[in-house]
């Protein structure tokens, strides 16, 4: 497995598969409402300055992305989801980014089941790469909006992290927000 | 009924340990007395779509297993989860805590002092055994 890092500028081509990827994962897979035009999930919180990791198996096809925004500009859970936040305003601090679109899919696998794949070691190692990203960036914490499932992954792999509110379902889904400490090494 | 929770140790924080109070960390710091006195209330319940199957040949593949959540009335809430997996006890169905629970509590000493992750989940665990969610949860399933 390999994963890379960067803007969508510099992934080039990996960007436009890693949105494939998503289309394929959060809307055929997980059924979620979002946009796809063209096959590829994008939204107004993928620009320029959005970092993605993304995580590739020996083919060289993506397995695995996380999607990264400073919170010092408009992000999902400050524009779309302020209400996980459990009457706490979302954090805007150059020190805390965003996590979303995190997925750790084989889509080859016999497995259909997104959720039981996040426990998988490719999610754990796609997490820690995010994590070790944005620590590179002099980030502190994360904040996530994610499937209530990714906690498990967060619980069970023994990262540091806690609820920032309770669970809403929103469009059918269970979601909510949490915080990741970033530990100094 | 009651609550519980938990995060990194050496925060100290004097809050008073009356109603839920958000800290800016995102935790709710409370004195397990003060959280034993606040009511908690089943939000969600589900079995697991994604759960394992057991391979092999003449392998049974039962392990029915789930969530549950848990709030505080109000905002800020307290919010704790946890997974269960049913198992028969005396022939009887049962929901056994599983796992580690999620939440956004911290419990702290009576200096105000945090008594870190791994207390504050140990406490919540033994919490759990002091009601009884399971019935809570299992009518939560069949609406």
């Amino acid at each position: 497995m390999n994963i890379i890092s960067g803007t969508a500028d510099s992934l080039q081509g990996i960007y436009r598969e890693q949105a494939a990827y998503r289309q394929k994962v959060f809307i055929e897979n997980l059924g979620w409402d979002l946009h796809a035009p063209d096959g590829l999930e994008k939204d107004q919180f993928d620009r320029p300055d959005t970092y993605y990791v993304v995580a590739r198996d020996e083919e060289g096809a993506v397995c695995g992305c996380a999607r990264m925004l400073p919170t010092t500009h408009p992000y999902l859970l400050s524009e779309v989801f302020p209400q996980l936040m459990n009457g706490a305003i979302p954090p805007s601090s150059p020190e805390i980014w965003e996590l979303s679109r995190f997925a750790a899919v084989d889509l080859n696998s016999a497995d259909p089941s997104p959720l039981r794949q996040m426990s998988s070691e490719v999610a754990i190692s796609l997490l820690q790469a995010a994590i070790d990203f944005a620590a590179q960036h002099g980030v502190k914490r994360l904040i996530t909006v994610s499937p209530l499932g990714v906690e498990r992954l967060l619980r069970n792999a023994g990262f540091r992290s806690h609820r920032a509110g309770p669970p809403m379902r929103i469009n059918g889904h269970l979601i909510f927000a949490s915080w990741i400490e970033i530990e100094e090494k | 009924m009651t609550s519980h929770h938990q995060q990194p140790a050496n925060h100290s924080r004097q809050e008073s340990p009356g109603l839920p109070h958000l800290s800016q960390d995102g935790y709710i710091r409370l004195a397990y007395q003060t959280f034993r006195q606040l009511e908690m209330t089943c939000l969600y319940s589900g079995m697991d779509d994604d759960r394992p199957v057991t391979s092999g040949l003449g392998a049974s593949a039962t392990s029915i297993t789930g969530f549950t959540e848990w709030a505080s009335h109000g905002i800020p809430a307290i919010t704790i989860g946890w997974d269960w997996k049913l198992a028969g006890t005396d022939g009887k169905p049962c929901l056994f805590q599983t796992g580690i629970p999620g939440r956004n509590l911290m419990f702290i000493d009576q200096h105000g002092q945090d008594l870190g992750i791994e207390q504050t989940t140990a406490i919540l665990i033994d919490w759990l055994k002091t009601f009884d969610w399971q019935t809570e949860t299992m009518s939560n399933l069949s609406c």
